[in-house]
């Protein structure tokens, strides 16, 4: 079965446009003789044929509701306009009194009615009407492209790239490009290079890590924002636009950048577009803190492929085979590389409160082909630890006080899916799952 | 005479022409269907959906600035909305205590069909290859549609297929 996984590498793709006569004749012309030369690729070829039959007899067996769901919407758009306010509401009602879904629709609007009476009425005041609209702008925009830079320091800027293909960041230090950041979601890899120094980590995303990356996007970002509890800044004047803002904090926001954030976002009053986020994180002392300003938003901008791959120039020092995941294999590595480079744990896994501590011990070695795959991984690990604190997982890290000397002690733990069942990395980087008693007697060594 | 592209239509039907949008909805169901049935899994749920999803497109549809993104707009308007129904049915099993680990792990003991096998894929896999079939167009028209190269589209194929594989695979033992 491994033969089917393991077509040679020049043709996996080329065999895949093959099943459905994609092929120019050279192309196929090549592909045939081949396959003529490799009983591997044949093999490859033969269960892609069979995948093929299976899954378009399987569409055609959803052809019946395709093509409901056009008639159904055609007739719907084209009926003259009052008698499909009439047939409207016909329709609507029996479908909410018929359907299951109809009903808890219903019941959910009428809570919904309930909740905006509860928080607008006494909290917002109702100072800016056409949030709803704001939020399905966001929610509906296929790209965004915007400047992020850290308040306070005004030689770097960068430009990141967000759609649903991929992501890039250049970051300019005195207009001068000094990092660049290429991930490409399909593909799932990520370049980092940084220019003045000519080198580049070439590095293969997991799936998990690659969902992070779109669910921190500024549209998921404003949708999060808008969906917590939030204080109402009112209207003013941002960048000469007349605006409104609103305010959130707490914890659970980006747990894996900082132990406490707030965000405020600031939305054009007459476009209904976010116009600027600002993030605020400190550490749980107080003793970090970083702000970083999104503003110079360009929204639906076409992106394609090529936006998000680049060639690394011969001339760069590369350092490849590296792999990041968001889960818990991937976590422990991280831990693992990050003590084998700075001989002990990350104080905290808020990854934006490490970078400073790395900075400090390392200087510049901390930009080098063997540091800079170390803080990709921890940063993976740090959004593993961001993940469980999302989910409530009851999870506490112990870098501040656990060294890898200590192979009996709790480095980091969290719940699992099970009841009083808990996962535990040991300061020798072990893990096992205990009960909550035998976690209890753990934590007090 | 040349069919209008989508450009044309989005324009047309965004100055209140139905018609055009009807011509949108002919074009575009299948892909509608295609990811909703990818993220719900479920036909008639997906059904339903990806009526929704369309008429709001057509609400929304003076919003979309550059026609010519339409296929990538209306299946962000469809994931966003399958999200949101996950979101409601996450609310409604909470409310009526069920386990949704009874349910995982129920279905992961039985004999997955190709259709169980597709639900499990992960989002990235499943999406281009229900596209694809669902859609029933050239690998040109579908790396237009999704902005990537025709290698790019055979490679995410070639990627989507082997997940499958793999999933069939590992519950066949």
């Amino acid at each position: 079965m491994d033969d089917y996984l393991r077509p040679c590498e020049n043709y996996g793709d080329r065999l895949a446009l093959m099943t459905s006569g994609d092929l120019s004749d050279p192309e196929l012309a090549d592909v045939m003789r081949h396959l003529s030369e490799c009983g591997q690729c044949r093999s490859y070829w033969k269960a892609l044929q069979d995948d093929h039959k299976a899954l378009t007899v399987f569409t055609r067996s959803h052809q019946k509701q395709v093509e409901l769901v056009e008639s159904n919407v055609i007739a719907r758009i084209l009926q003259p306009e009052p008698d499909r306010r009439e047939a409207g509401r016909t329709s609507w009602w029996r479908w909410i009194m018929q359907t299951k879904s109809g009903r808890l629709l219903a019941g959910s609007t009428a809570a919904a009615i309930v909740i905006f009476i509860l928080v607008f009425m006494q909290g917002t005041s109702g100072t800016f009407e056409a949030w709803a609209d704001v939020i399905e702008n966001v929610r509906n925009a296929t790209s965004c492209r915007c400047r992020a830079r850290e308040l306070g320091s005004d030689r770097h800027e960068a430009i990141k790239t967000y759609s649903p293909i991929g992501f890039s960041q250049i970051t300019y230090e005195d207009g001068e490009v000094v990092e660049r950041y290429f991930i490409d979601f399909a593909a799932g890899t990520m370049i980092h290079a940084i220019p003045p120094l000519e080198l580049a980590v070439s590095m293969t995303v997991g799936t998990k890590m690659i969902d992070r990356y779109v669910e921190k996007d500024p549209q998921a970002i404003f949708t999060e924002l808008t969906a917590l509890d939030y204080v109402d800044l009112g209207q003013r004047r941002v960048d000469g636009r007349e605006a409104v803002g609103i305010r959130a904090e707490g914890r659970e926001l980006v747990p894996e950048l900082v132990e406490n954030a707030e965000i405020e976002a600031w939305v054009d009053v007459k476009t209904k577009w976010p116009i600027r986020i600002d993030i605020r994180g400190t550490s749980a002392d107080g003793r970090i803190a970083k702000r970083v300003r999104f503003d110079e938003f360009e929204w639906n901008i076409p992106v394609d492929e090529d936006d998000f791959q680049w060639n690394i120039p011969r001339a760069y020092d590369v350092a490849s085979g590296i792999e990041i995941e968001m889960d818990e294999p991937h976590a422990i590595e991280g831990l693992g590389g990050f003590a084998r480079v700075m001989d002990r744990y990350p104080p905290t896994l808020a990854y934006e409160q490490i970078r400073p501590v790395v900075w400090k011990q390392l200087g510049m070695r901390m930009l080098t082909t063997d540091v800079i795959p170390e803080m990709h991984r921890i940063r993976a690990t740090c959004s593993f630890y961001g993940k469980l604190v999302r989910e409530e997982r009851q999870v506490v890290y112990f870098g501040d006080r656990v060294t890898p000397g200590d192979p009996d002690r709790v480095l980091l733990r969290w719940k699992t899916d099970q009841d009083d069942q808990y996962r535990v990395v040991y300061g020798d980087l072990r893990a096992e799952t205990v009960n909550g008693a035998a976690l209890l007697e753990l934590e007090g060594r | 005479m040349r069919e209008p592209n989508d450009a044309e239509l989005v324009s047309a039907a965004s100055h209140g022409n139905r018609e055009a949008y009807a011509s949108l909805v002919r074009r575009h169901a299948s892909r509608v269907y295609a990811v909703c049935l990818a993220m719900l899994h479920d036909p008639d749920d997906s059904q339903d959906a990806a009526q929704d999803v369309l008429i709001k497109g057509l609400e929304k549809i003076h919003s979309l600035r550059d026609g010519n993104q339409f296929a990538m707009w209306i299946t962000r308007i469809a994931q966003n909305h399958c999200r949101d129904h996950w979101r409601t049915q996450k609310r409604r099993d909470e409310l009526l205590h069920k386990h949704s680990q009874e349910t995982s792990v129920a279905s992961e003991s039985s004999t997955p069909d190709l259709s169980d096998a597709l639900a499990r894929l992960p989002d990235k896999y499943r999406l281009p290859l229900m596209l694809y079939y669902f859609d029933g167009q050239s690998i040109d028209n579908l790396a237009k549609a999704l902005d990537i190269s025709r290698a790019g589209v055979g490679s995410r194929l070639a990627r989507a297929r082997h997940a499958l594989r793999r999933l069939l695979e590992k519950s066949h033992g």
